[in-house]
């Protein structure tokens, strides 16, 4: 068993670049700020977008809650819209890629939905759901849904042949090789399009919550517009960014969980 | 021939030497929103007016990006609701150099004609004009743009009922969507401000409070970029004897303004407003001539004061410091009478 020194040791070997990177970033963003080559209008140095980020955590000023508050009701609303796209897209996409009927059925109405863009929907969604939860989770729904279908089918589509074929020598039936041969073979690419989801869902975030909306991180990127505080707005888009990162770092924990054996080449 | 020759030299001369005087004429970056606000500086455009200096003029869907804009010196000259006016001034200190309309009537709330706030008006006889009693509004859901002069008119009608924002449930909501969602059927007052309002009306919806009928002032904000006022003051105040025109024009050509708000929405901004409303922008929204403006400007109970009722509603509300007030408060709200005053003598000696 490594020591933890060792560990450490390995990790910053790894990674020393990466931090490296992003210090670099912090320091160049600081240094236009102080030296005036993008005025203070233009760009809030970090130090007082951290100062900002710190305060948010136990003041409501300006925006009316607290970034606990913000990120909660926003964690709710894209994983709502996200777990209903995963649980319809997901099938969908394998069941159109297995069976060609359902393709045929289905793929012309979802070519059509498939290129409006999701803040598109928000007066239908309105007028459908009212402007509560439901509508919001609709329009994250539609920006989650069609990554999830598109790799799902890819996916299923991919399945080797021969698999297929030696499964029907031995007698399988078709409904018995997509459960057995073709989900299985479409898992990497499943999980590839969940993550593609994932991501569609969180960058939608702002869009859905340009609907009624009292508190979530687009919420107050809106109200830090109107106030005209760049501080508040950066906050809320790397907060966002931040949340979205650590969801992504869950998701490829769970998909090496799942899908190790089935990983795609590097 | 020798003759032909001095006689091109001279036309040749004489346009090189006139070119740059042409070319040379001053030129600003005007803005504005699909509102009443922008129609003067449409009009000066639209039908060719013969101004000192040339301008262009961008729209913008509403003060937020127009205020961002200003702060990244894409505009110089412009006119905005009282909002962004302040943020303008307090975060870029923009100057705020004339009143382009007193806008309390025209922020309002409405029902549908089912309410039962209806039954009821004038409770508080203070405010004879705002329908419903404390208790009809009390645990309403009520869809609101925050941040906004629309907030504050219903902040305002709430205190007059006795009642807080505590005591009622808003949802921030953007005006278009406001008026999609209570079509819908979703809350059971919904505040918007004109244009939007004109849609409530056509809806059949009934209007029961508007900001003047609460008591208070909204002035729409002409405002002026700081460096540029800095560097060209004679510039704005050319800009704003023209503004100041259109002004007049609204005020005493009545039938010809409509026309011209008319096509000033309908081909600018894309709205289409009925007759009537186009009326009621004119009779709700008190214009000012450039004696009144003086006045408003410099009277401590009127603009100054109107400025600071507004900035006391955002610290209440906890969206500016008030320390930030505070800074605001000593500069005057960055009030700048003194264009307006070069626009009066500039009229005087024309006259």
């Amino acid at each position: 068993m490594k020591n933890p020194s060792t560990k450490v040791s390995a990790w910053w070997k790894e990674y020393w670049i990466s931090v490296l990177s992003l210090f670099v970033f912090l320091l160049v963003w600081e240094l236009v700020c102080r030296t005036g080559l993008m005025s203070r209008h233009q760009l809030v140095p970090p130090s007082k977008v951290f100062i900002v980020f710190i305060k948010k955590w136990y003041t409501k000023s300006p925006d009316g809650a607290l970034l606990f508050d913000h990120i909660k009701t926003s964690l709710t609303l894209a994983l709502t819209g996200f777990g209903a796209a995963v649980l319809i897209g997901t099938p969908l996409g394998l069941v159109m890629g297995w069976w060609k009927s359902v393709n045929l059925l289905v793929r012309p109405i979802f070519d059509a939905i498939r290129p409006i863009p999701p803040i598109a929907w928000i007066p239908i969604a309105i007028l459908w759901l009212g402007i509560d939860i439901e509508a919001k989770a609709f329009i994250i729904w539609l920006a989650a849904f069609v990554p999830c279908v598109i790799n799902s089918y890819t996916g299923i589509r991919l399945t080797n042949p021969v698999l297929i074929r030696v499964a029907q020598i031995y007698g399988a039936s078709n409904v018995e090789t997509f459960w057995k041969i073709g989900v299985p073979s479409a898992i990497p690419m499943v999980f590839t399009g969940i993550k593609l989801s994932l991501n569609a869902a969180w960058t939608t975030l702002v869009a859905a919550e340009l609907l009624a909306a009292s508190q979530g991180l687009g919420y107050m990127i809106q109200m830090g517009r109107r106030l005209a505080r760049p501080d508040i707005i950066i906050v809320g888009m790397l907060t966002i960014g931040l949340t979205g990162a650590l969801m992504s770092y869950l998701l490829s924990k769970a998909e090496q969980r799942f899908a190790s054996s089935r990983s795609l080449s590097d | 021939m020798k003759r032909l020759i001095q006689i091109f030299a001279l036309v040749v001369a004489l346009i090189v030497v006139a070119s740059p005087i042409a070319m040379a004429k001053d030129s600003i970056r005007t803005s504005g929103q699909p509102c009443l606000h922008g129609l003067p500086i449409w009009m000066a455009l639209d039908e060719g007016w013969d101004t000192p200096v040339d301008f262009t003029f961008t729209l913008f869907p509403s003060g937020a990006p127009q205020v961002e804009a200003m702060a990244a010196g894409e505009w110089d000259c412009g006119a905005m609701g009282t909002v962004p006016t302040l943020m303008a001034s307090l975060r870029y200190g923009a100057k705020l150099i004339a009143v382009s309309n007193e806008e309390g009537e025209t922020n309002d709330l409405w029902v549908r004609p089912d309410s039962p706030l209806l039954k009821t008006k004038g409770a508080n006889p203070k405010y004879p004009d705002i329908y419903g009693t404390k208790e009809d509004w009390k645990g309403k859901k009520i869809l609101a743009t925050t941040v906004s002069t629309g907030h504050f008119a219903l902040s305002a009608t709430l205190k007059a009922l006795g009642l807080s924002d505590e005591d009622v449930d808003i949802v921030h909501i953007e005006q278009g969507q406001a008026i999609t969602a209570f079509s819908s059927g979703e809350g059971d007052i919904v505040q918007l401000w004109a244009p939007f309002s004109y849609i409530a009306e056509s809806k059949g919806w009934k209007k029961v409070s508007s900001g003047k009928r609460a008591g208070i002032k909204i002035p729409g904000g002409v405002v002026v970029r700081k460096e540029f006022a800095e560097e060209h003051p004679d510039l704005v105040v050319a800009w704003l004897d023209t503004y100041m025109a259109g002004l007049d024009k609204m005020r005493t050509e009545k039938a010809a303004a409509e026309k011209e708000l008319d096509k000033y929405f309908t081909d600018y901004c894309g709205l289409k407003l009925p007759a009537d409303a186009l009326k009621n922008e004119f009779n709700l929204r008190p214009i000012y001539t450039v004696d009144e403006q003086i006045d408003i400007l410099e009277s401590p109970d009127k603009l100054p004061a109107w400025m600071k009722a507004i900035s006391q509603f955002f610290v209440d509300q906890d969206r500016i410091d008030k320390s930030e007030q505070e800074e605001y408060l000593e500069a005057n709200c960055y009030i700048d009478s003194s264009f307006m005053r070069e626009v009066a003598k500039l009229r005087a000696a024309r006259k």
